[in-house]
């Protein structure tokens, strides 16, 4: 019949089913023998129904200590750059004249990994005065709010930060 | 001790109904879409968590509050990416915007003149 | 259950919340184009899905938190979809 499937990866198979039995058990209220029955065939029945879509040749991911804790560095100046962009969009939103001056700029990211492409463009969208419209490549669409905004995108210390986790991958090859 | 973490709690609580109260004023004030989406794309996310820090202190239990930290983060991941995803389809339908807007071009010189979404020219 | 100031404080944010909801229904009915109604209506999203959590808090029915998980989860979904079809045409 050919709705049969053959496992084609059978360590990620299990990987991503543990993952979401994990899931199941922060969410289900109580650890009964109906409720781990109930999820390990959900779980494993979902991973087989899904899995030509779940496993797909591509860049192997894989994540470093050193990574982990740069990341927590960069979340840190993210919250911090939140705050910021909050307050500001406050003052000019509550100011009687409101002193915007809008406009679009096209960058060039420095970033080479999908990853760190998608991950930068979120964190340009939460913080001061920028939101990030398209990414193509190494090409940012950016709308910035006001001039000063516009003019501190281009060169963002957040970048050379998000460079510096990219670089230390175990994975990384290239420039 | 009891009286301060309740004030801490009101605290968190009014400063993220400011925020959220900020970025709807901005969505009825500002002039055109791409303003209006940076009002409500960082305040709704700032006052979201912080109402959401305020209640994680007062719904008791260990499961409670695992669900209110998994709501907290997919708001966070997924309110800037809808944010992208309202950008890009006003700029393909080409929907106008406010008259002062500049456009600046910060990559390789000379100009390509065609924009990353494929459309004709980013100044037209 | 007794009255303290943060369970003042949670019904007049509840309260403040359905206001805002209203205030953003001037986007969402006037709104000049299709892109400005879906920001109206997210930020209207947003807002039900805190009031549900609230509501929860304050009537002491924790099963309403599922309720507003998987809310988070198709509302933005919906949104994604009405915005793919508004940008390519089609759904597909």
């Amino acid at each position: 019949m050919y709705y049969i499937k053959r496992i084609i990866d059978p360590k990620g198979f299990l990987i991503i089913t543990v993952i979401l039995l994990g899931f199941w058990f922060l969410m289900s209220p109580t650890l009964s023998v109906v409720n781990i029955i109930i999820g390990t065939s959900c779980c494993l029945g979902i991973t087989y129904f899904w899995s030509p879509d779940l496993f797909r040749p591509g860049s192997p991911m894989g994540f470093t200590p050193i990574q982990v804790i740069k990341l927590m560095g960069y979340l840190v100046h993210l919250g911090y750059n939140i705050l910021i962009a909050n307050f500001a969009v406050a003052k000019i939103v509550l100011s009687p004249k409101m002193p915007i001056s809008p406009g679009f700029i096209l960058l060039q990211t420095k970033l080479r990994k999908e990853l760190s492409r998608v991950l930068y463009a979120n964190s340009i969208t939460l913080t001061p005065g920028t939101i990030t419209i398209d990414l193509n490549g190494d090409r940012l669409l950016v709308h910035a709010i006001t001039d000063e905004a516009a003019e501190g995108v281009a060169n963002w210390y957040m970048e050379d930060k998000m460079r510096g986790i990219e670089v230390s991958s175990k994975f990384w090859s290239g420039p | 001790m009891k009286l301060l973490m309740e004030l801490v709690v009101c605290f968190l609580l009014w400063s993220g109904m400011f925020f959220l109260f900020v970025g709807t004023l901005g969505l009825i004030r500002l002039p055109d879409i791409y303003t209006r989406m940076h009002a409500t794309s960082k305040c709704d996310t700032l006052g979201t968590g912080l109402i959401l820090l305020a209640l994680m202190t007062q719904v008791g239990g260990y499961n409670e509050v695992v669900k209110l930290v998994m709501i907290g983060a997919f708001i966070w991941t997924i309110n800037p990416l809808v944010t992208h995803a309202i950008g890009s389809t006003a700029y393909i339908r080409g929907e106008d915007h406010t008259a002062e807007t500049f456009f600046k071009d910060c990559y390789d010189l000379p100009y390509p003149g065609k924009d990353v979404t494929g459309k004709e020219d980013i100044r037209a | 259950m007794e009255r303290t100031i943060v369970t003042f404080s949670l019904e007049a944010v509840f309260l403040g919340l359905v206001i805002l909801s209203f205030m953003s229904l001037y986007r969402i009915i006037w709104g000049p184009h299709a892109s400005d109604r879906i920001v109206g209506t997210n930020v209207v999203m947003t807002n039900v899905i805190l009031a549900i959590i609230i509501l929860a808090h304050l009537f002491h029915n924790y099963t309403y938190l599922d309720v507003a998980f998987v809310y988070t989860l198709s509302a933005f979904v919906g949104s994604l979809c009405v915005l793919k079809s508004l940008s390519k045409g089609r759904l597909s």
